[in-house]
């Protein structure tokens, strides 16, 4: 009797098993599905989603560099170079700011130290490209007085946070164009170029003496 | 053909001609519910699994299958080096054939079927088993364990699923009197409760023992163990790539519809059309055509609910297989199969306990359905989501 009985509840089982787990399937027809139709078919760009503080690419505000190179000496692997260097007329001059960004893995210690905000993660993370060269972002083109701290910048006049990354990610896919790091200029009066790296950050302004270990 | 002002000589010819059109059209058709199927199937699983599915290729991705076509026929048609050549090379088209010939006694309308076969039921058991021919084929010739477990599991599922699929249609064939699938359409009546999944609450039954089997006789999930992909890579067609991989896949998604349109013939009255007699519905075009378009609606919605059972249920292991079919559906078969005769007679005496039978269980199906609906209203509201209407996204 036992077993006729666990061979008509077994049947019963499986019927209402399956006649509910339908419910349940048929009700997902009626619900939006949750795909992001990423690259191509979201609502607004997929970086907007993304979390704030989110440690994308990291980027370089050039206008705000105090050119202190805090960044280079904390990253423990050595992603970032910064050069400093003394133009003719006496004042320093951010020559090259690169991130080797195949080599980052976004532990945000630069972003950490940097004493103004300068160095900083980004939301963009598409640098995927074909051409490895292409990964090493060059920040400085052209030679540029670090920021002092003094000059009291208004924070709105700095462009939008991505902005320069984003023009890395435009031309990741265009023909590898060699760097050629730029230099100070040159006084009128030939002086001796120094390369004063690894200057400390106290030493901003005119202290070119200083500079030299 | 004399009345056509055709010579009798040419009578063998012009009938050559009619029915090799005839199956152009079937297979035409058949092919092209096939490829649309399985771009529809991969978009209502993704549905189901809150995904979105193929939706790149064409709008909303419905030439989604013409472009995986494309795909299998550009591939190289790779014969491993241990198998057995022409027996590899052979293996798809049993299968295929297998589901195709079924299409000689399917019905489209009162008129349109390639042959009204007096013996339709048997002839469909029966060809349908060159499947099994064709996945065994397949599973030894590759020389691989993997299709051949896949092979052995398909010869024993199938063969042991014809018995309850046999003893099913026989419990309908009972109160019909007859084996041509257009006779039968032609017993039934036009309206839900005269069809004859109402007819005695052993058709009732039968017809899910049916459905049930003819999922498991073509190997859809729930039972599709001779291609388990979490055990056996692929099951009997593994080795198998390009063309010859897409005939089984083929003849997987035909047999979809081969299983709606039997399912519909059988049990859910065909083309009939509530409330006009049979006899008005042959010759007339019109009501042809309204009957050809109820009999694809009608499959087409089972083959919805097919669709909807492979993304609801997981794949059975095998002795649960087994289990189900020679502990329940085999007996449940048989003791349907006796109680449906002892029921015809009955109805033959007393034709009131026919009637009154058919709108009970009508009203029982009719009871289902709205619980099934309570359900679904229910699941919406215990996962709390905004109903969405949209079918395409």
């Amino acid at each position: 009797m036992a077993s006729v009985r666990e061979y008509v509840a077994n049947i019963r089982h499986s019927v209402t098993s399956i006649f509910e787990g339908m419910a349940v399937t048929l009700s997902w027809m009626f619900r939006k599905p949750h795909t992001v139709q990423y690259p191509d078919r979201t609502e607004k760009p997929v970086q907007e989603t993304i979390a704030p503080r989110f440690r994308g690419l990291l980027e370089v505000s050039l206008e705000i560099c105090t050119g202190c190179q805090l960044c280079m000496r904390t990253c423990p692997i050595n992603v970032i170079l910064v050069e400093v260097k003394k133009g003719g007329d006496g004042n320093r001059y951010l020559t090259r700011f690169d991130i080797d960004a195949s080599l980052c893995m976004y532990c945000g210690l630069c972003t950490e130290v940097c004493p103004t905000g300068a160095i900083h993660h980004t939301r963009e993370f598409e640098m995927a490209c074909a051409d490895r060269r292409k990964l090493l972002l060059h920040y400085v083109h052209q030679a540029v007085q670090p920021y002092k701290p003094s000059q009291k910048l208004d924070p709105s006049t700095l462009p939008p946070h991505g902005a320069v990354v984003r023009k890395f990610i435009e031309d990741r896919d265009k023909p590898y164009v060699p760097y050629v790091p730029a230099e100070p200029p040159a006084a009128p009066p030939a002086t001796e170029p120094t390369t004063t790296t690894r200057t400390t950050p106290s030493t901003t302004g005119d202290g070119g003496e200083e500079g030299k270990p | 053909m004399t009345a056509l002002g055709i010579p009798d000589a040419y009578s063998f010819w012009v009938l050559a001609a009619v029915f090799l059109v005839y199956a152009g059209v079937a297979m035409g058709f058949a092919s092209l519910f096939a490829g649309v199927c399985s771009w529809y199937e991969r978009r209502i699983a993704g549905r189901m699994q809150s995904r979105i599915g193929p939706n790149r290729v064409g709008p909303q991705g419905i030439l989604q299958w013409l472009a995986d076509g494309m795909k299998c026929f550009l591939k190289e048609d790779l014969i491993p080096q241990e198998a057995d050549p022409p027996l590899f090379r052979l293996a798809p088209y049993p299968v295929f054939i297998g589901v195709a010939s079924t299409f000689v006694v399917l019905p489209f309308s009162a008129t349109v079927v390639g042959s009204d076969l007096n013996v339709g039921l048997v002839y469909l058991i029966a060809i349908t088993a060159l499947v099994v021919a064709g996945i065994l084929m397949a599973g030894w010739s590759s020389n691989s364990k993997w299709t051949l477990l896949g092979g052995i599991r398909s010869a024993a599922q199938m063969i042991s699923y014809e018995i309850p699929l046999a003893l099913a249609l026989l419990v309908v064939v009972v109160p019909a009197g007859t084996l041509s699938l257009q006779e039968m359409i032609r017993h039934q009546g036009g309206a839900p409760w005269n069809w004859f999944v109402f007819e005695s609450p052993f058709t009732f039954i039968a017809f899910f023992v049916y459905f049930t089997s003819a999922l498991a006789e073509g190997n859809r999930t729930p039972f599709d163990l001779p291609e388990a992909e979490s055990e056996l890579v692929a099951g009997y067609n593994t080795e198998y790539s390009g063309m010859r991989f897409l005939f089984f896949f083929f003849a997987e998604w035909m047999n979809l519809y081969v299983v709606g349109a039997v399912v519909t013939a059988v049990f859910l009255g065909g083309w009939r059309i509530p409330g006009i007699p049979v006899d008005r519905q042959a010759g007339n075009i019109l009501l042809e055509f309204v009957g050809f378009v109820l009999f694809v609606a009608k499959s087409l919605t089972l083959v919805n609910v097919i669709i909807w059972l492979r993304w609801t249920l997981p794949r059975l292991r095998i002795d649960q297989l087994m289990k189900m079919c020679w502990k329940y559906f085999v007996p449940i078969g048989m003791v349907s199969l006796f109680c449906s005769m002892l029921f015809t007679a009955l109805v033959v005496a007393v034709p009131l306990v026919g009637r009154l039978t058919s709108f009970a269980l009508f009203g029982l199906g009719m009871l289902i359905c709205a619980v099934f609906v309570w359900r679904t209203a229910y699941a919406l509201r215990t996962f709390p989501a905004k109903p969405y209407l949209r079918w395409m996204v």
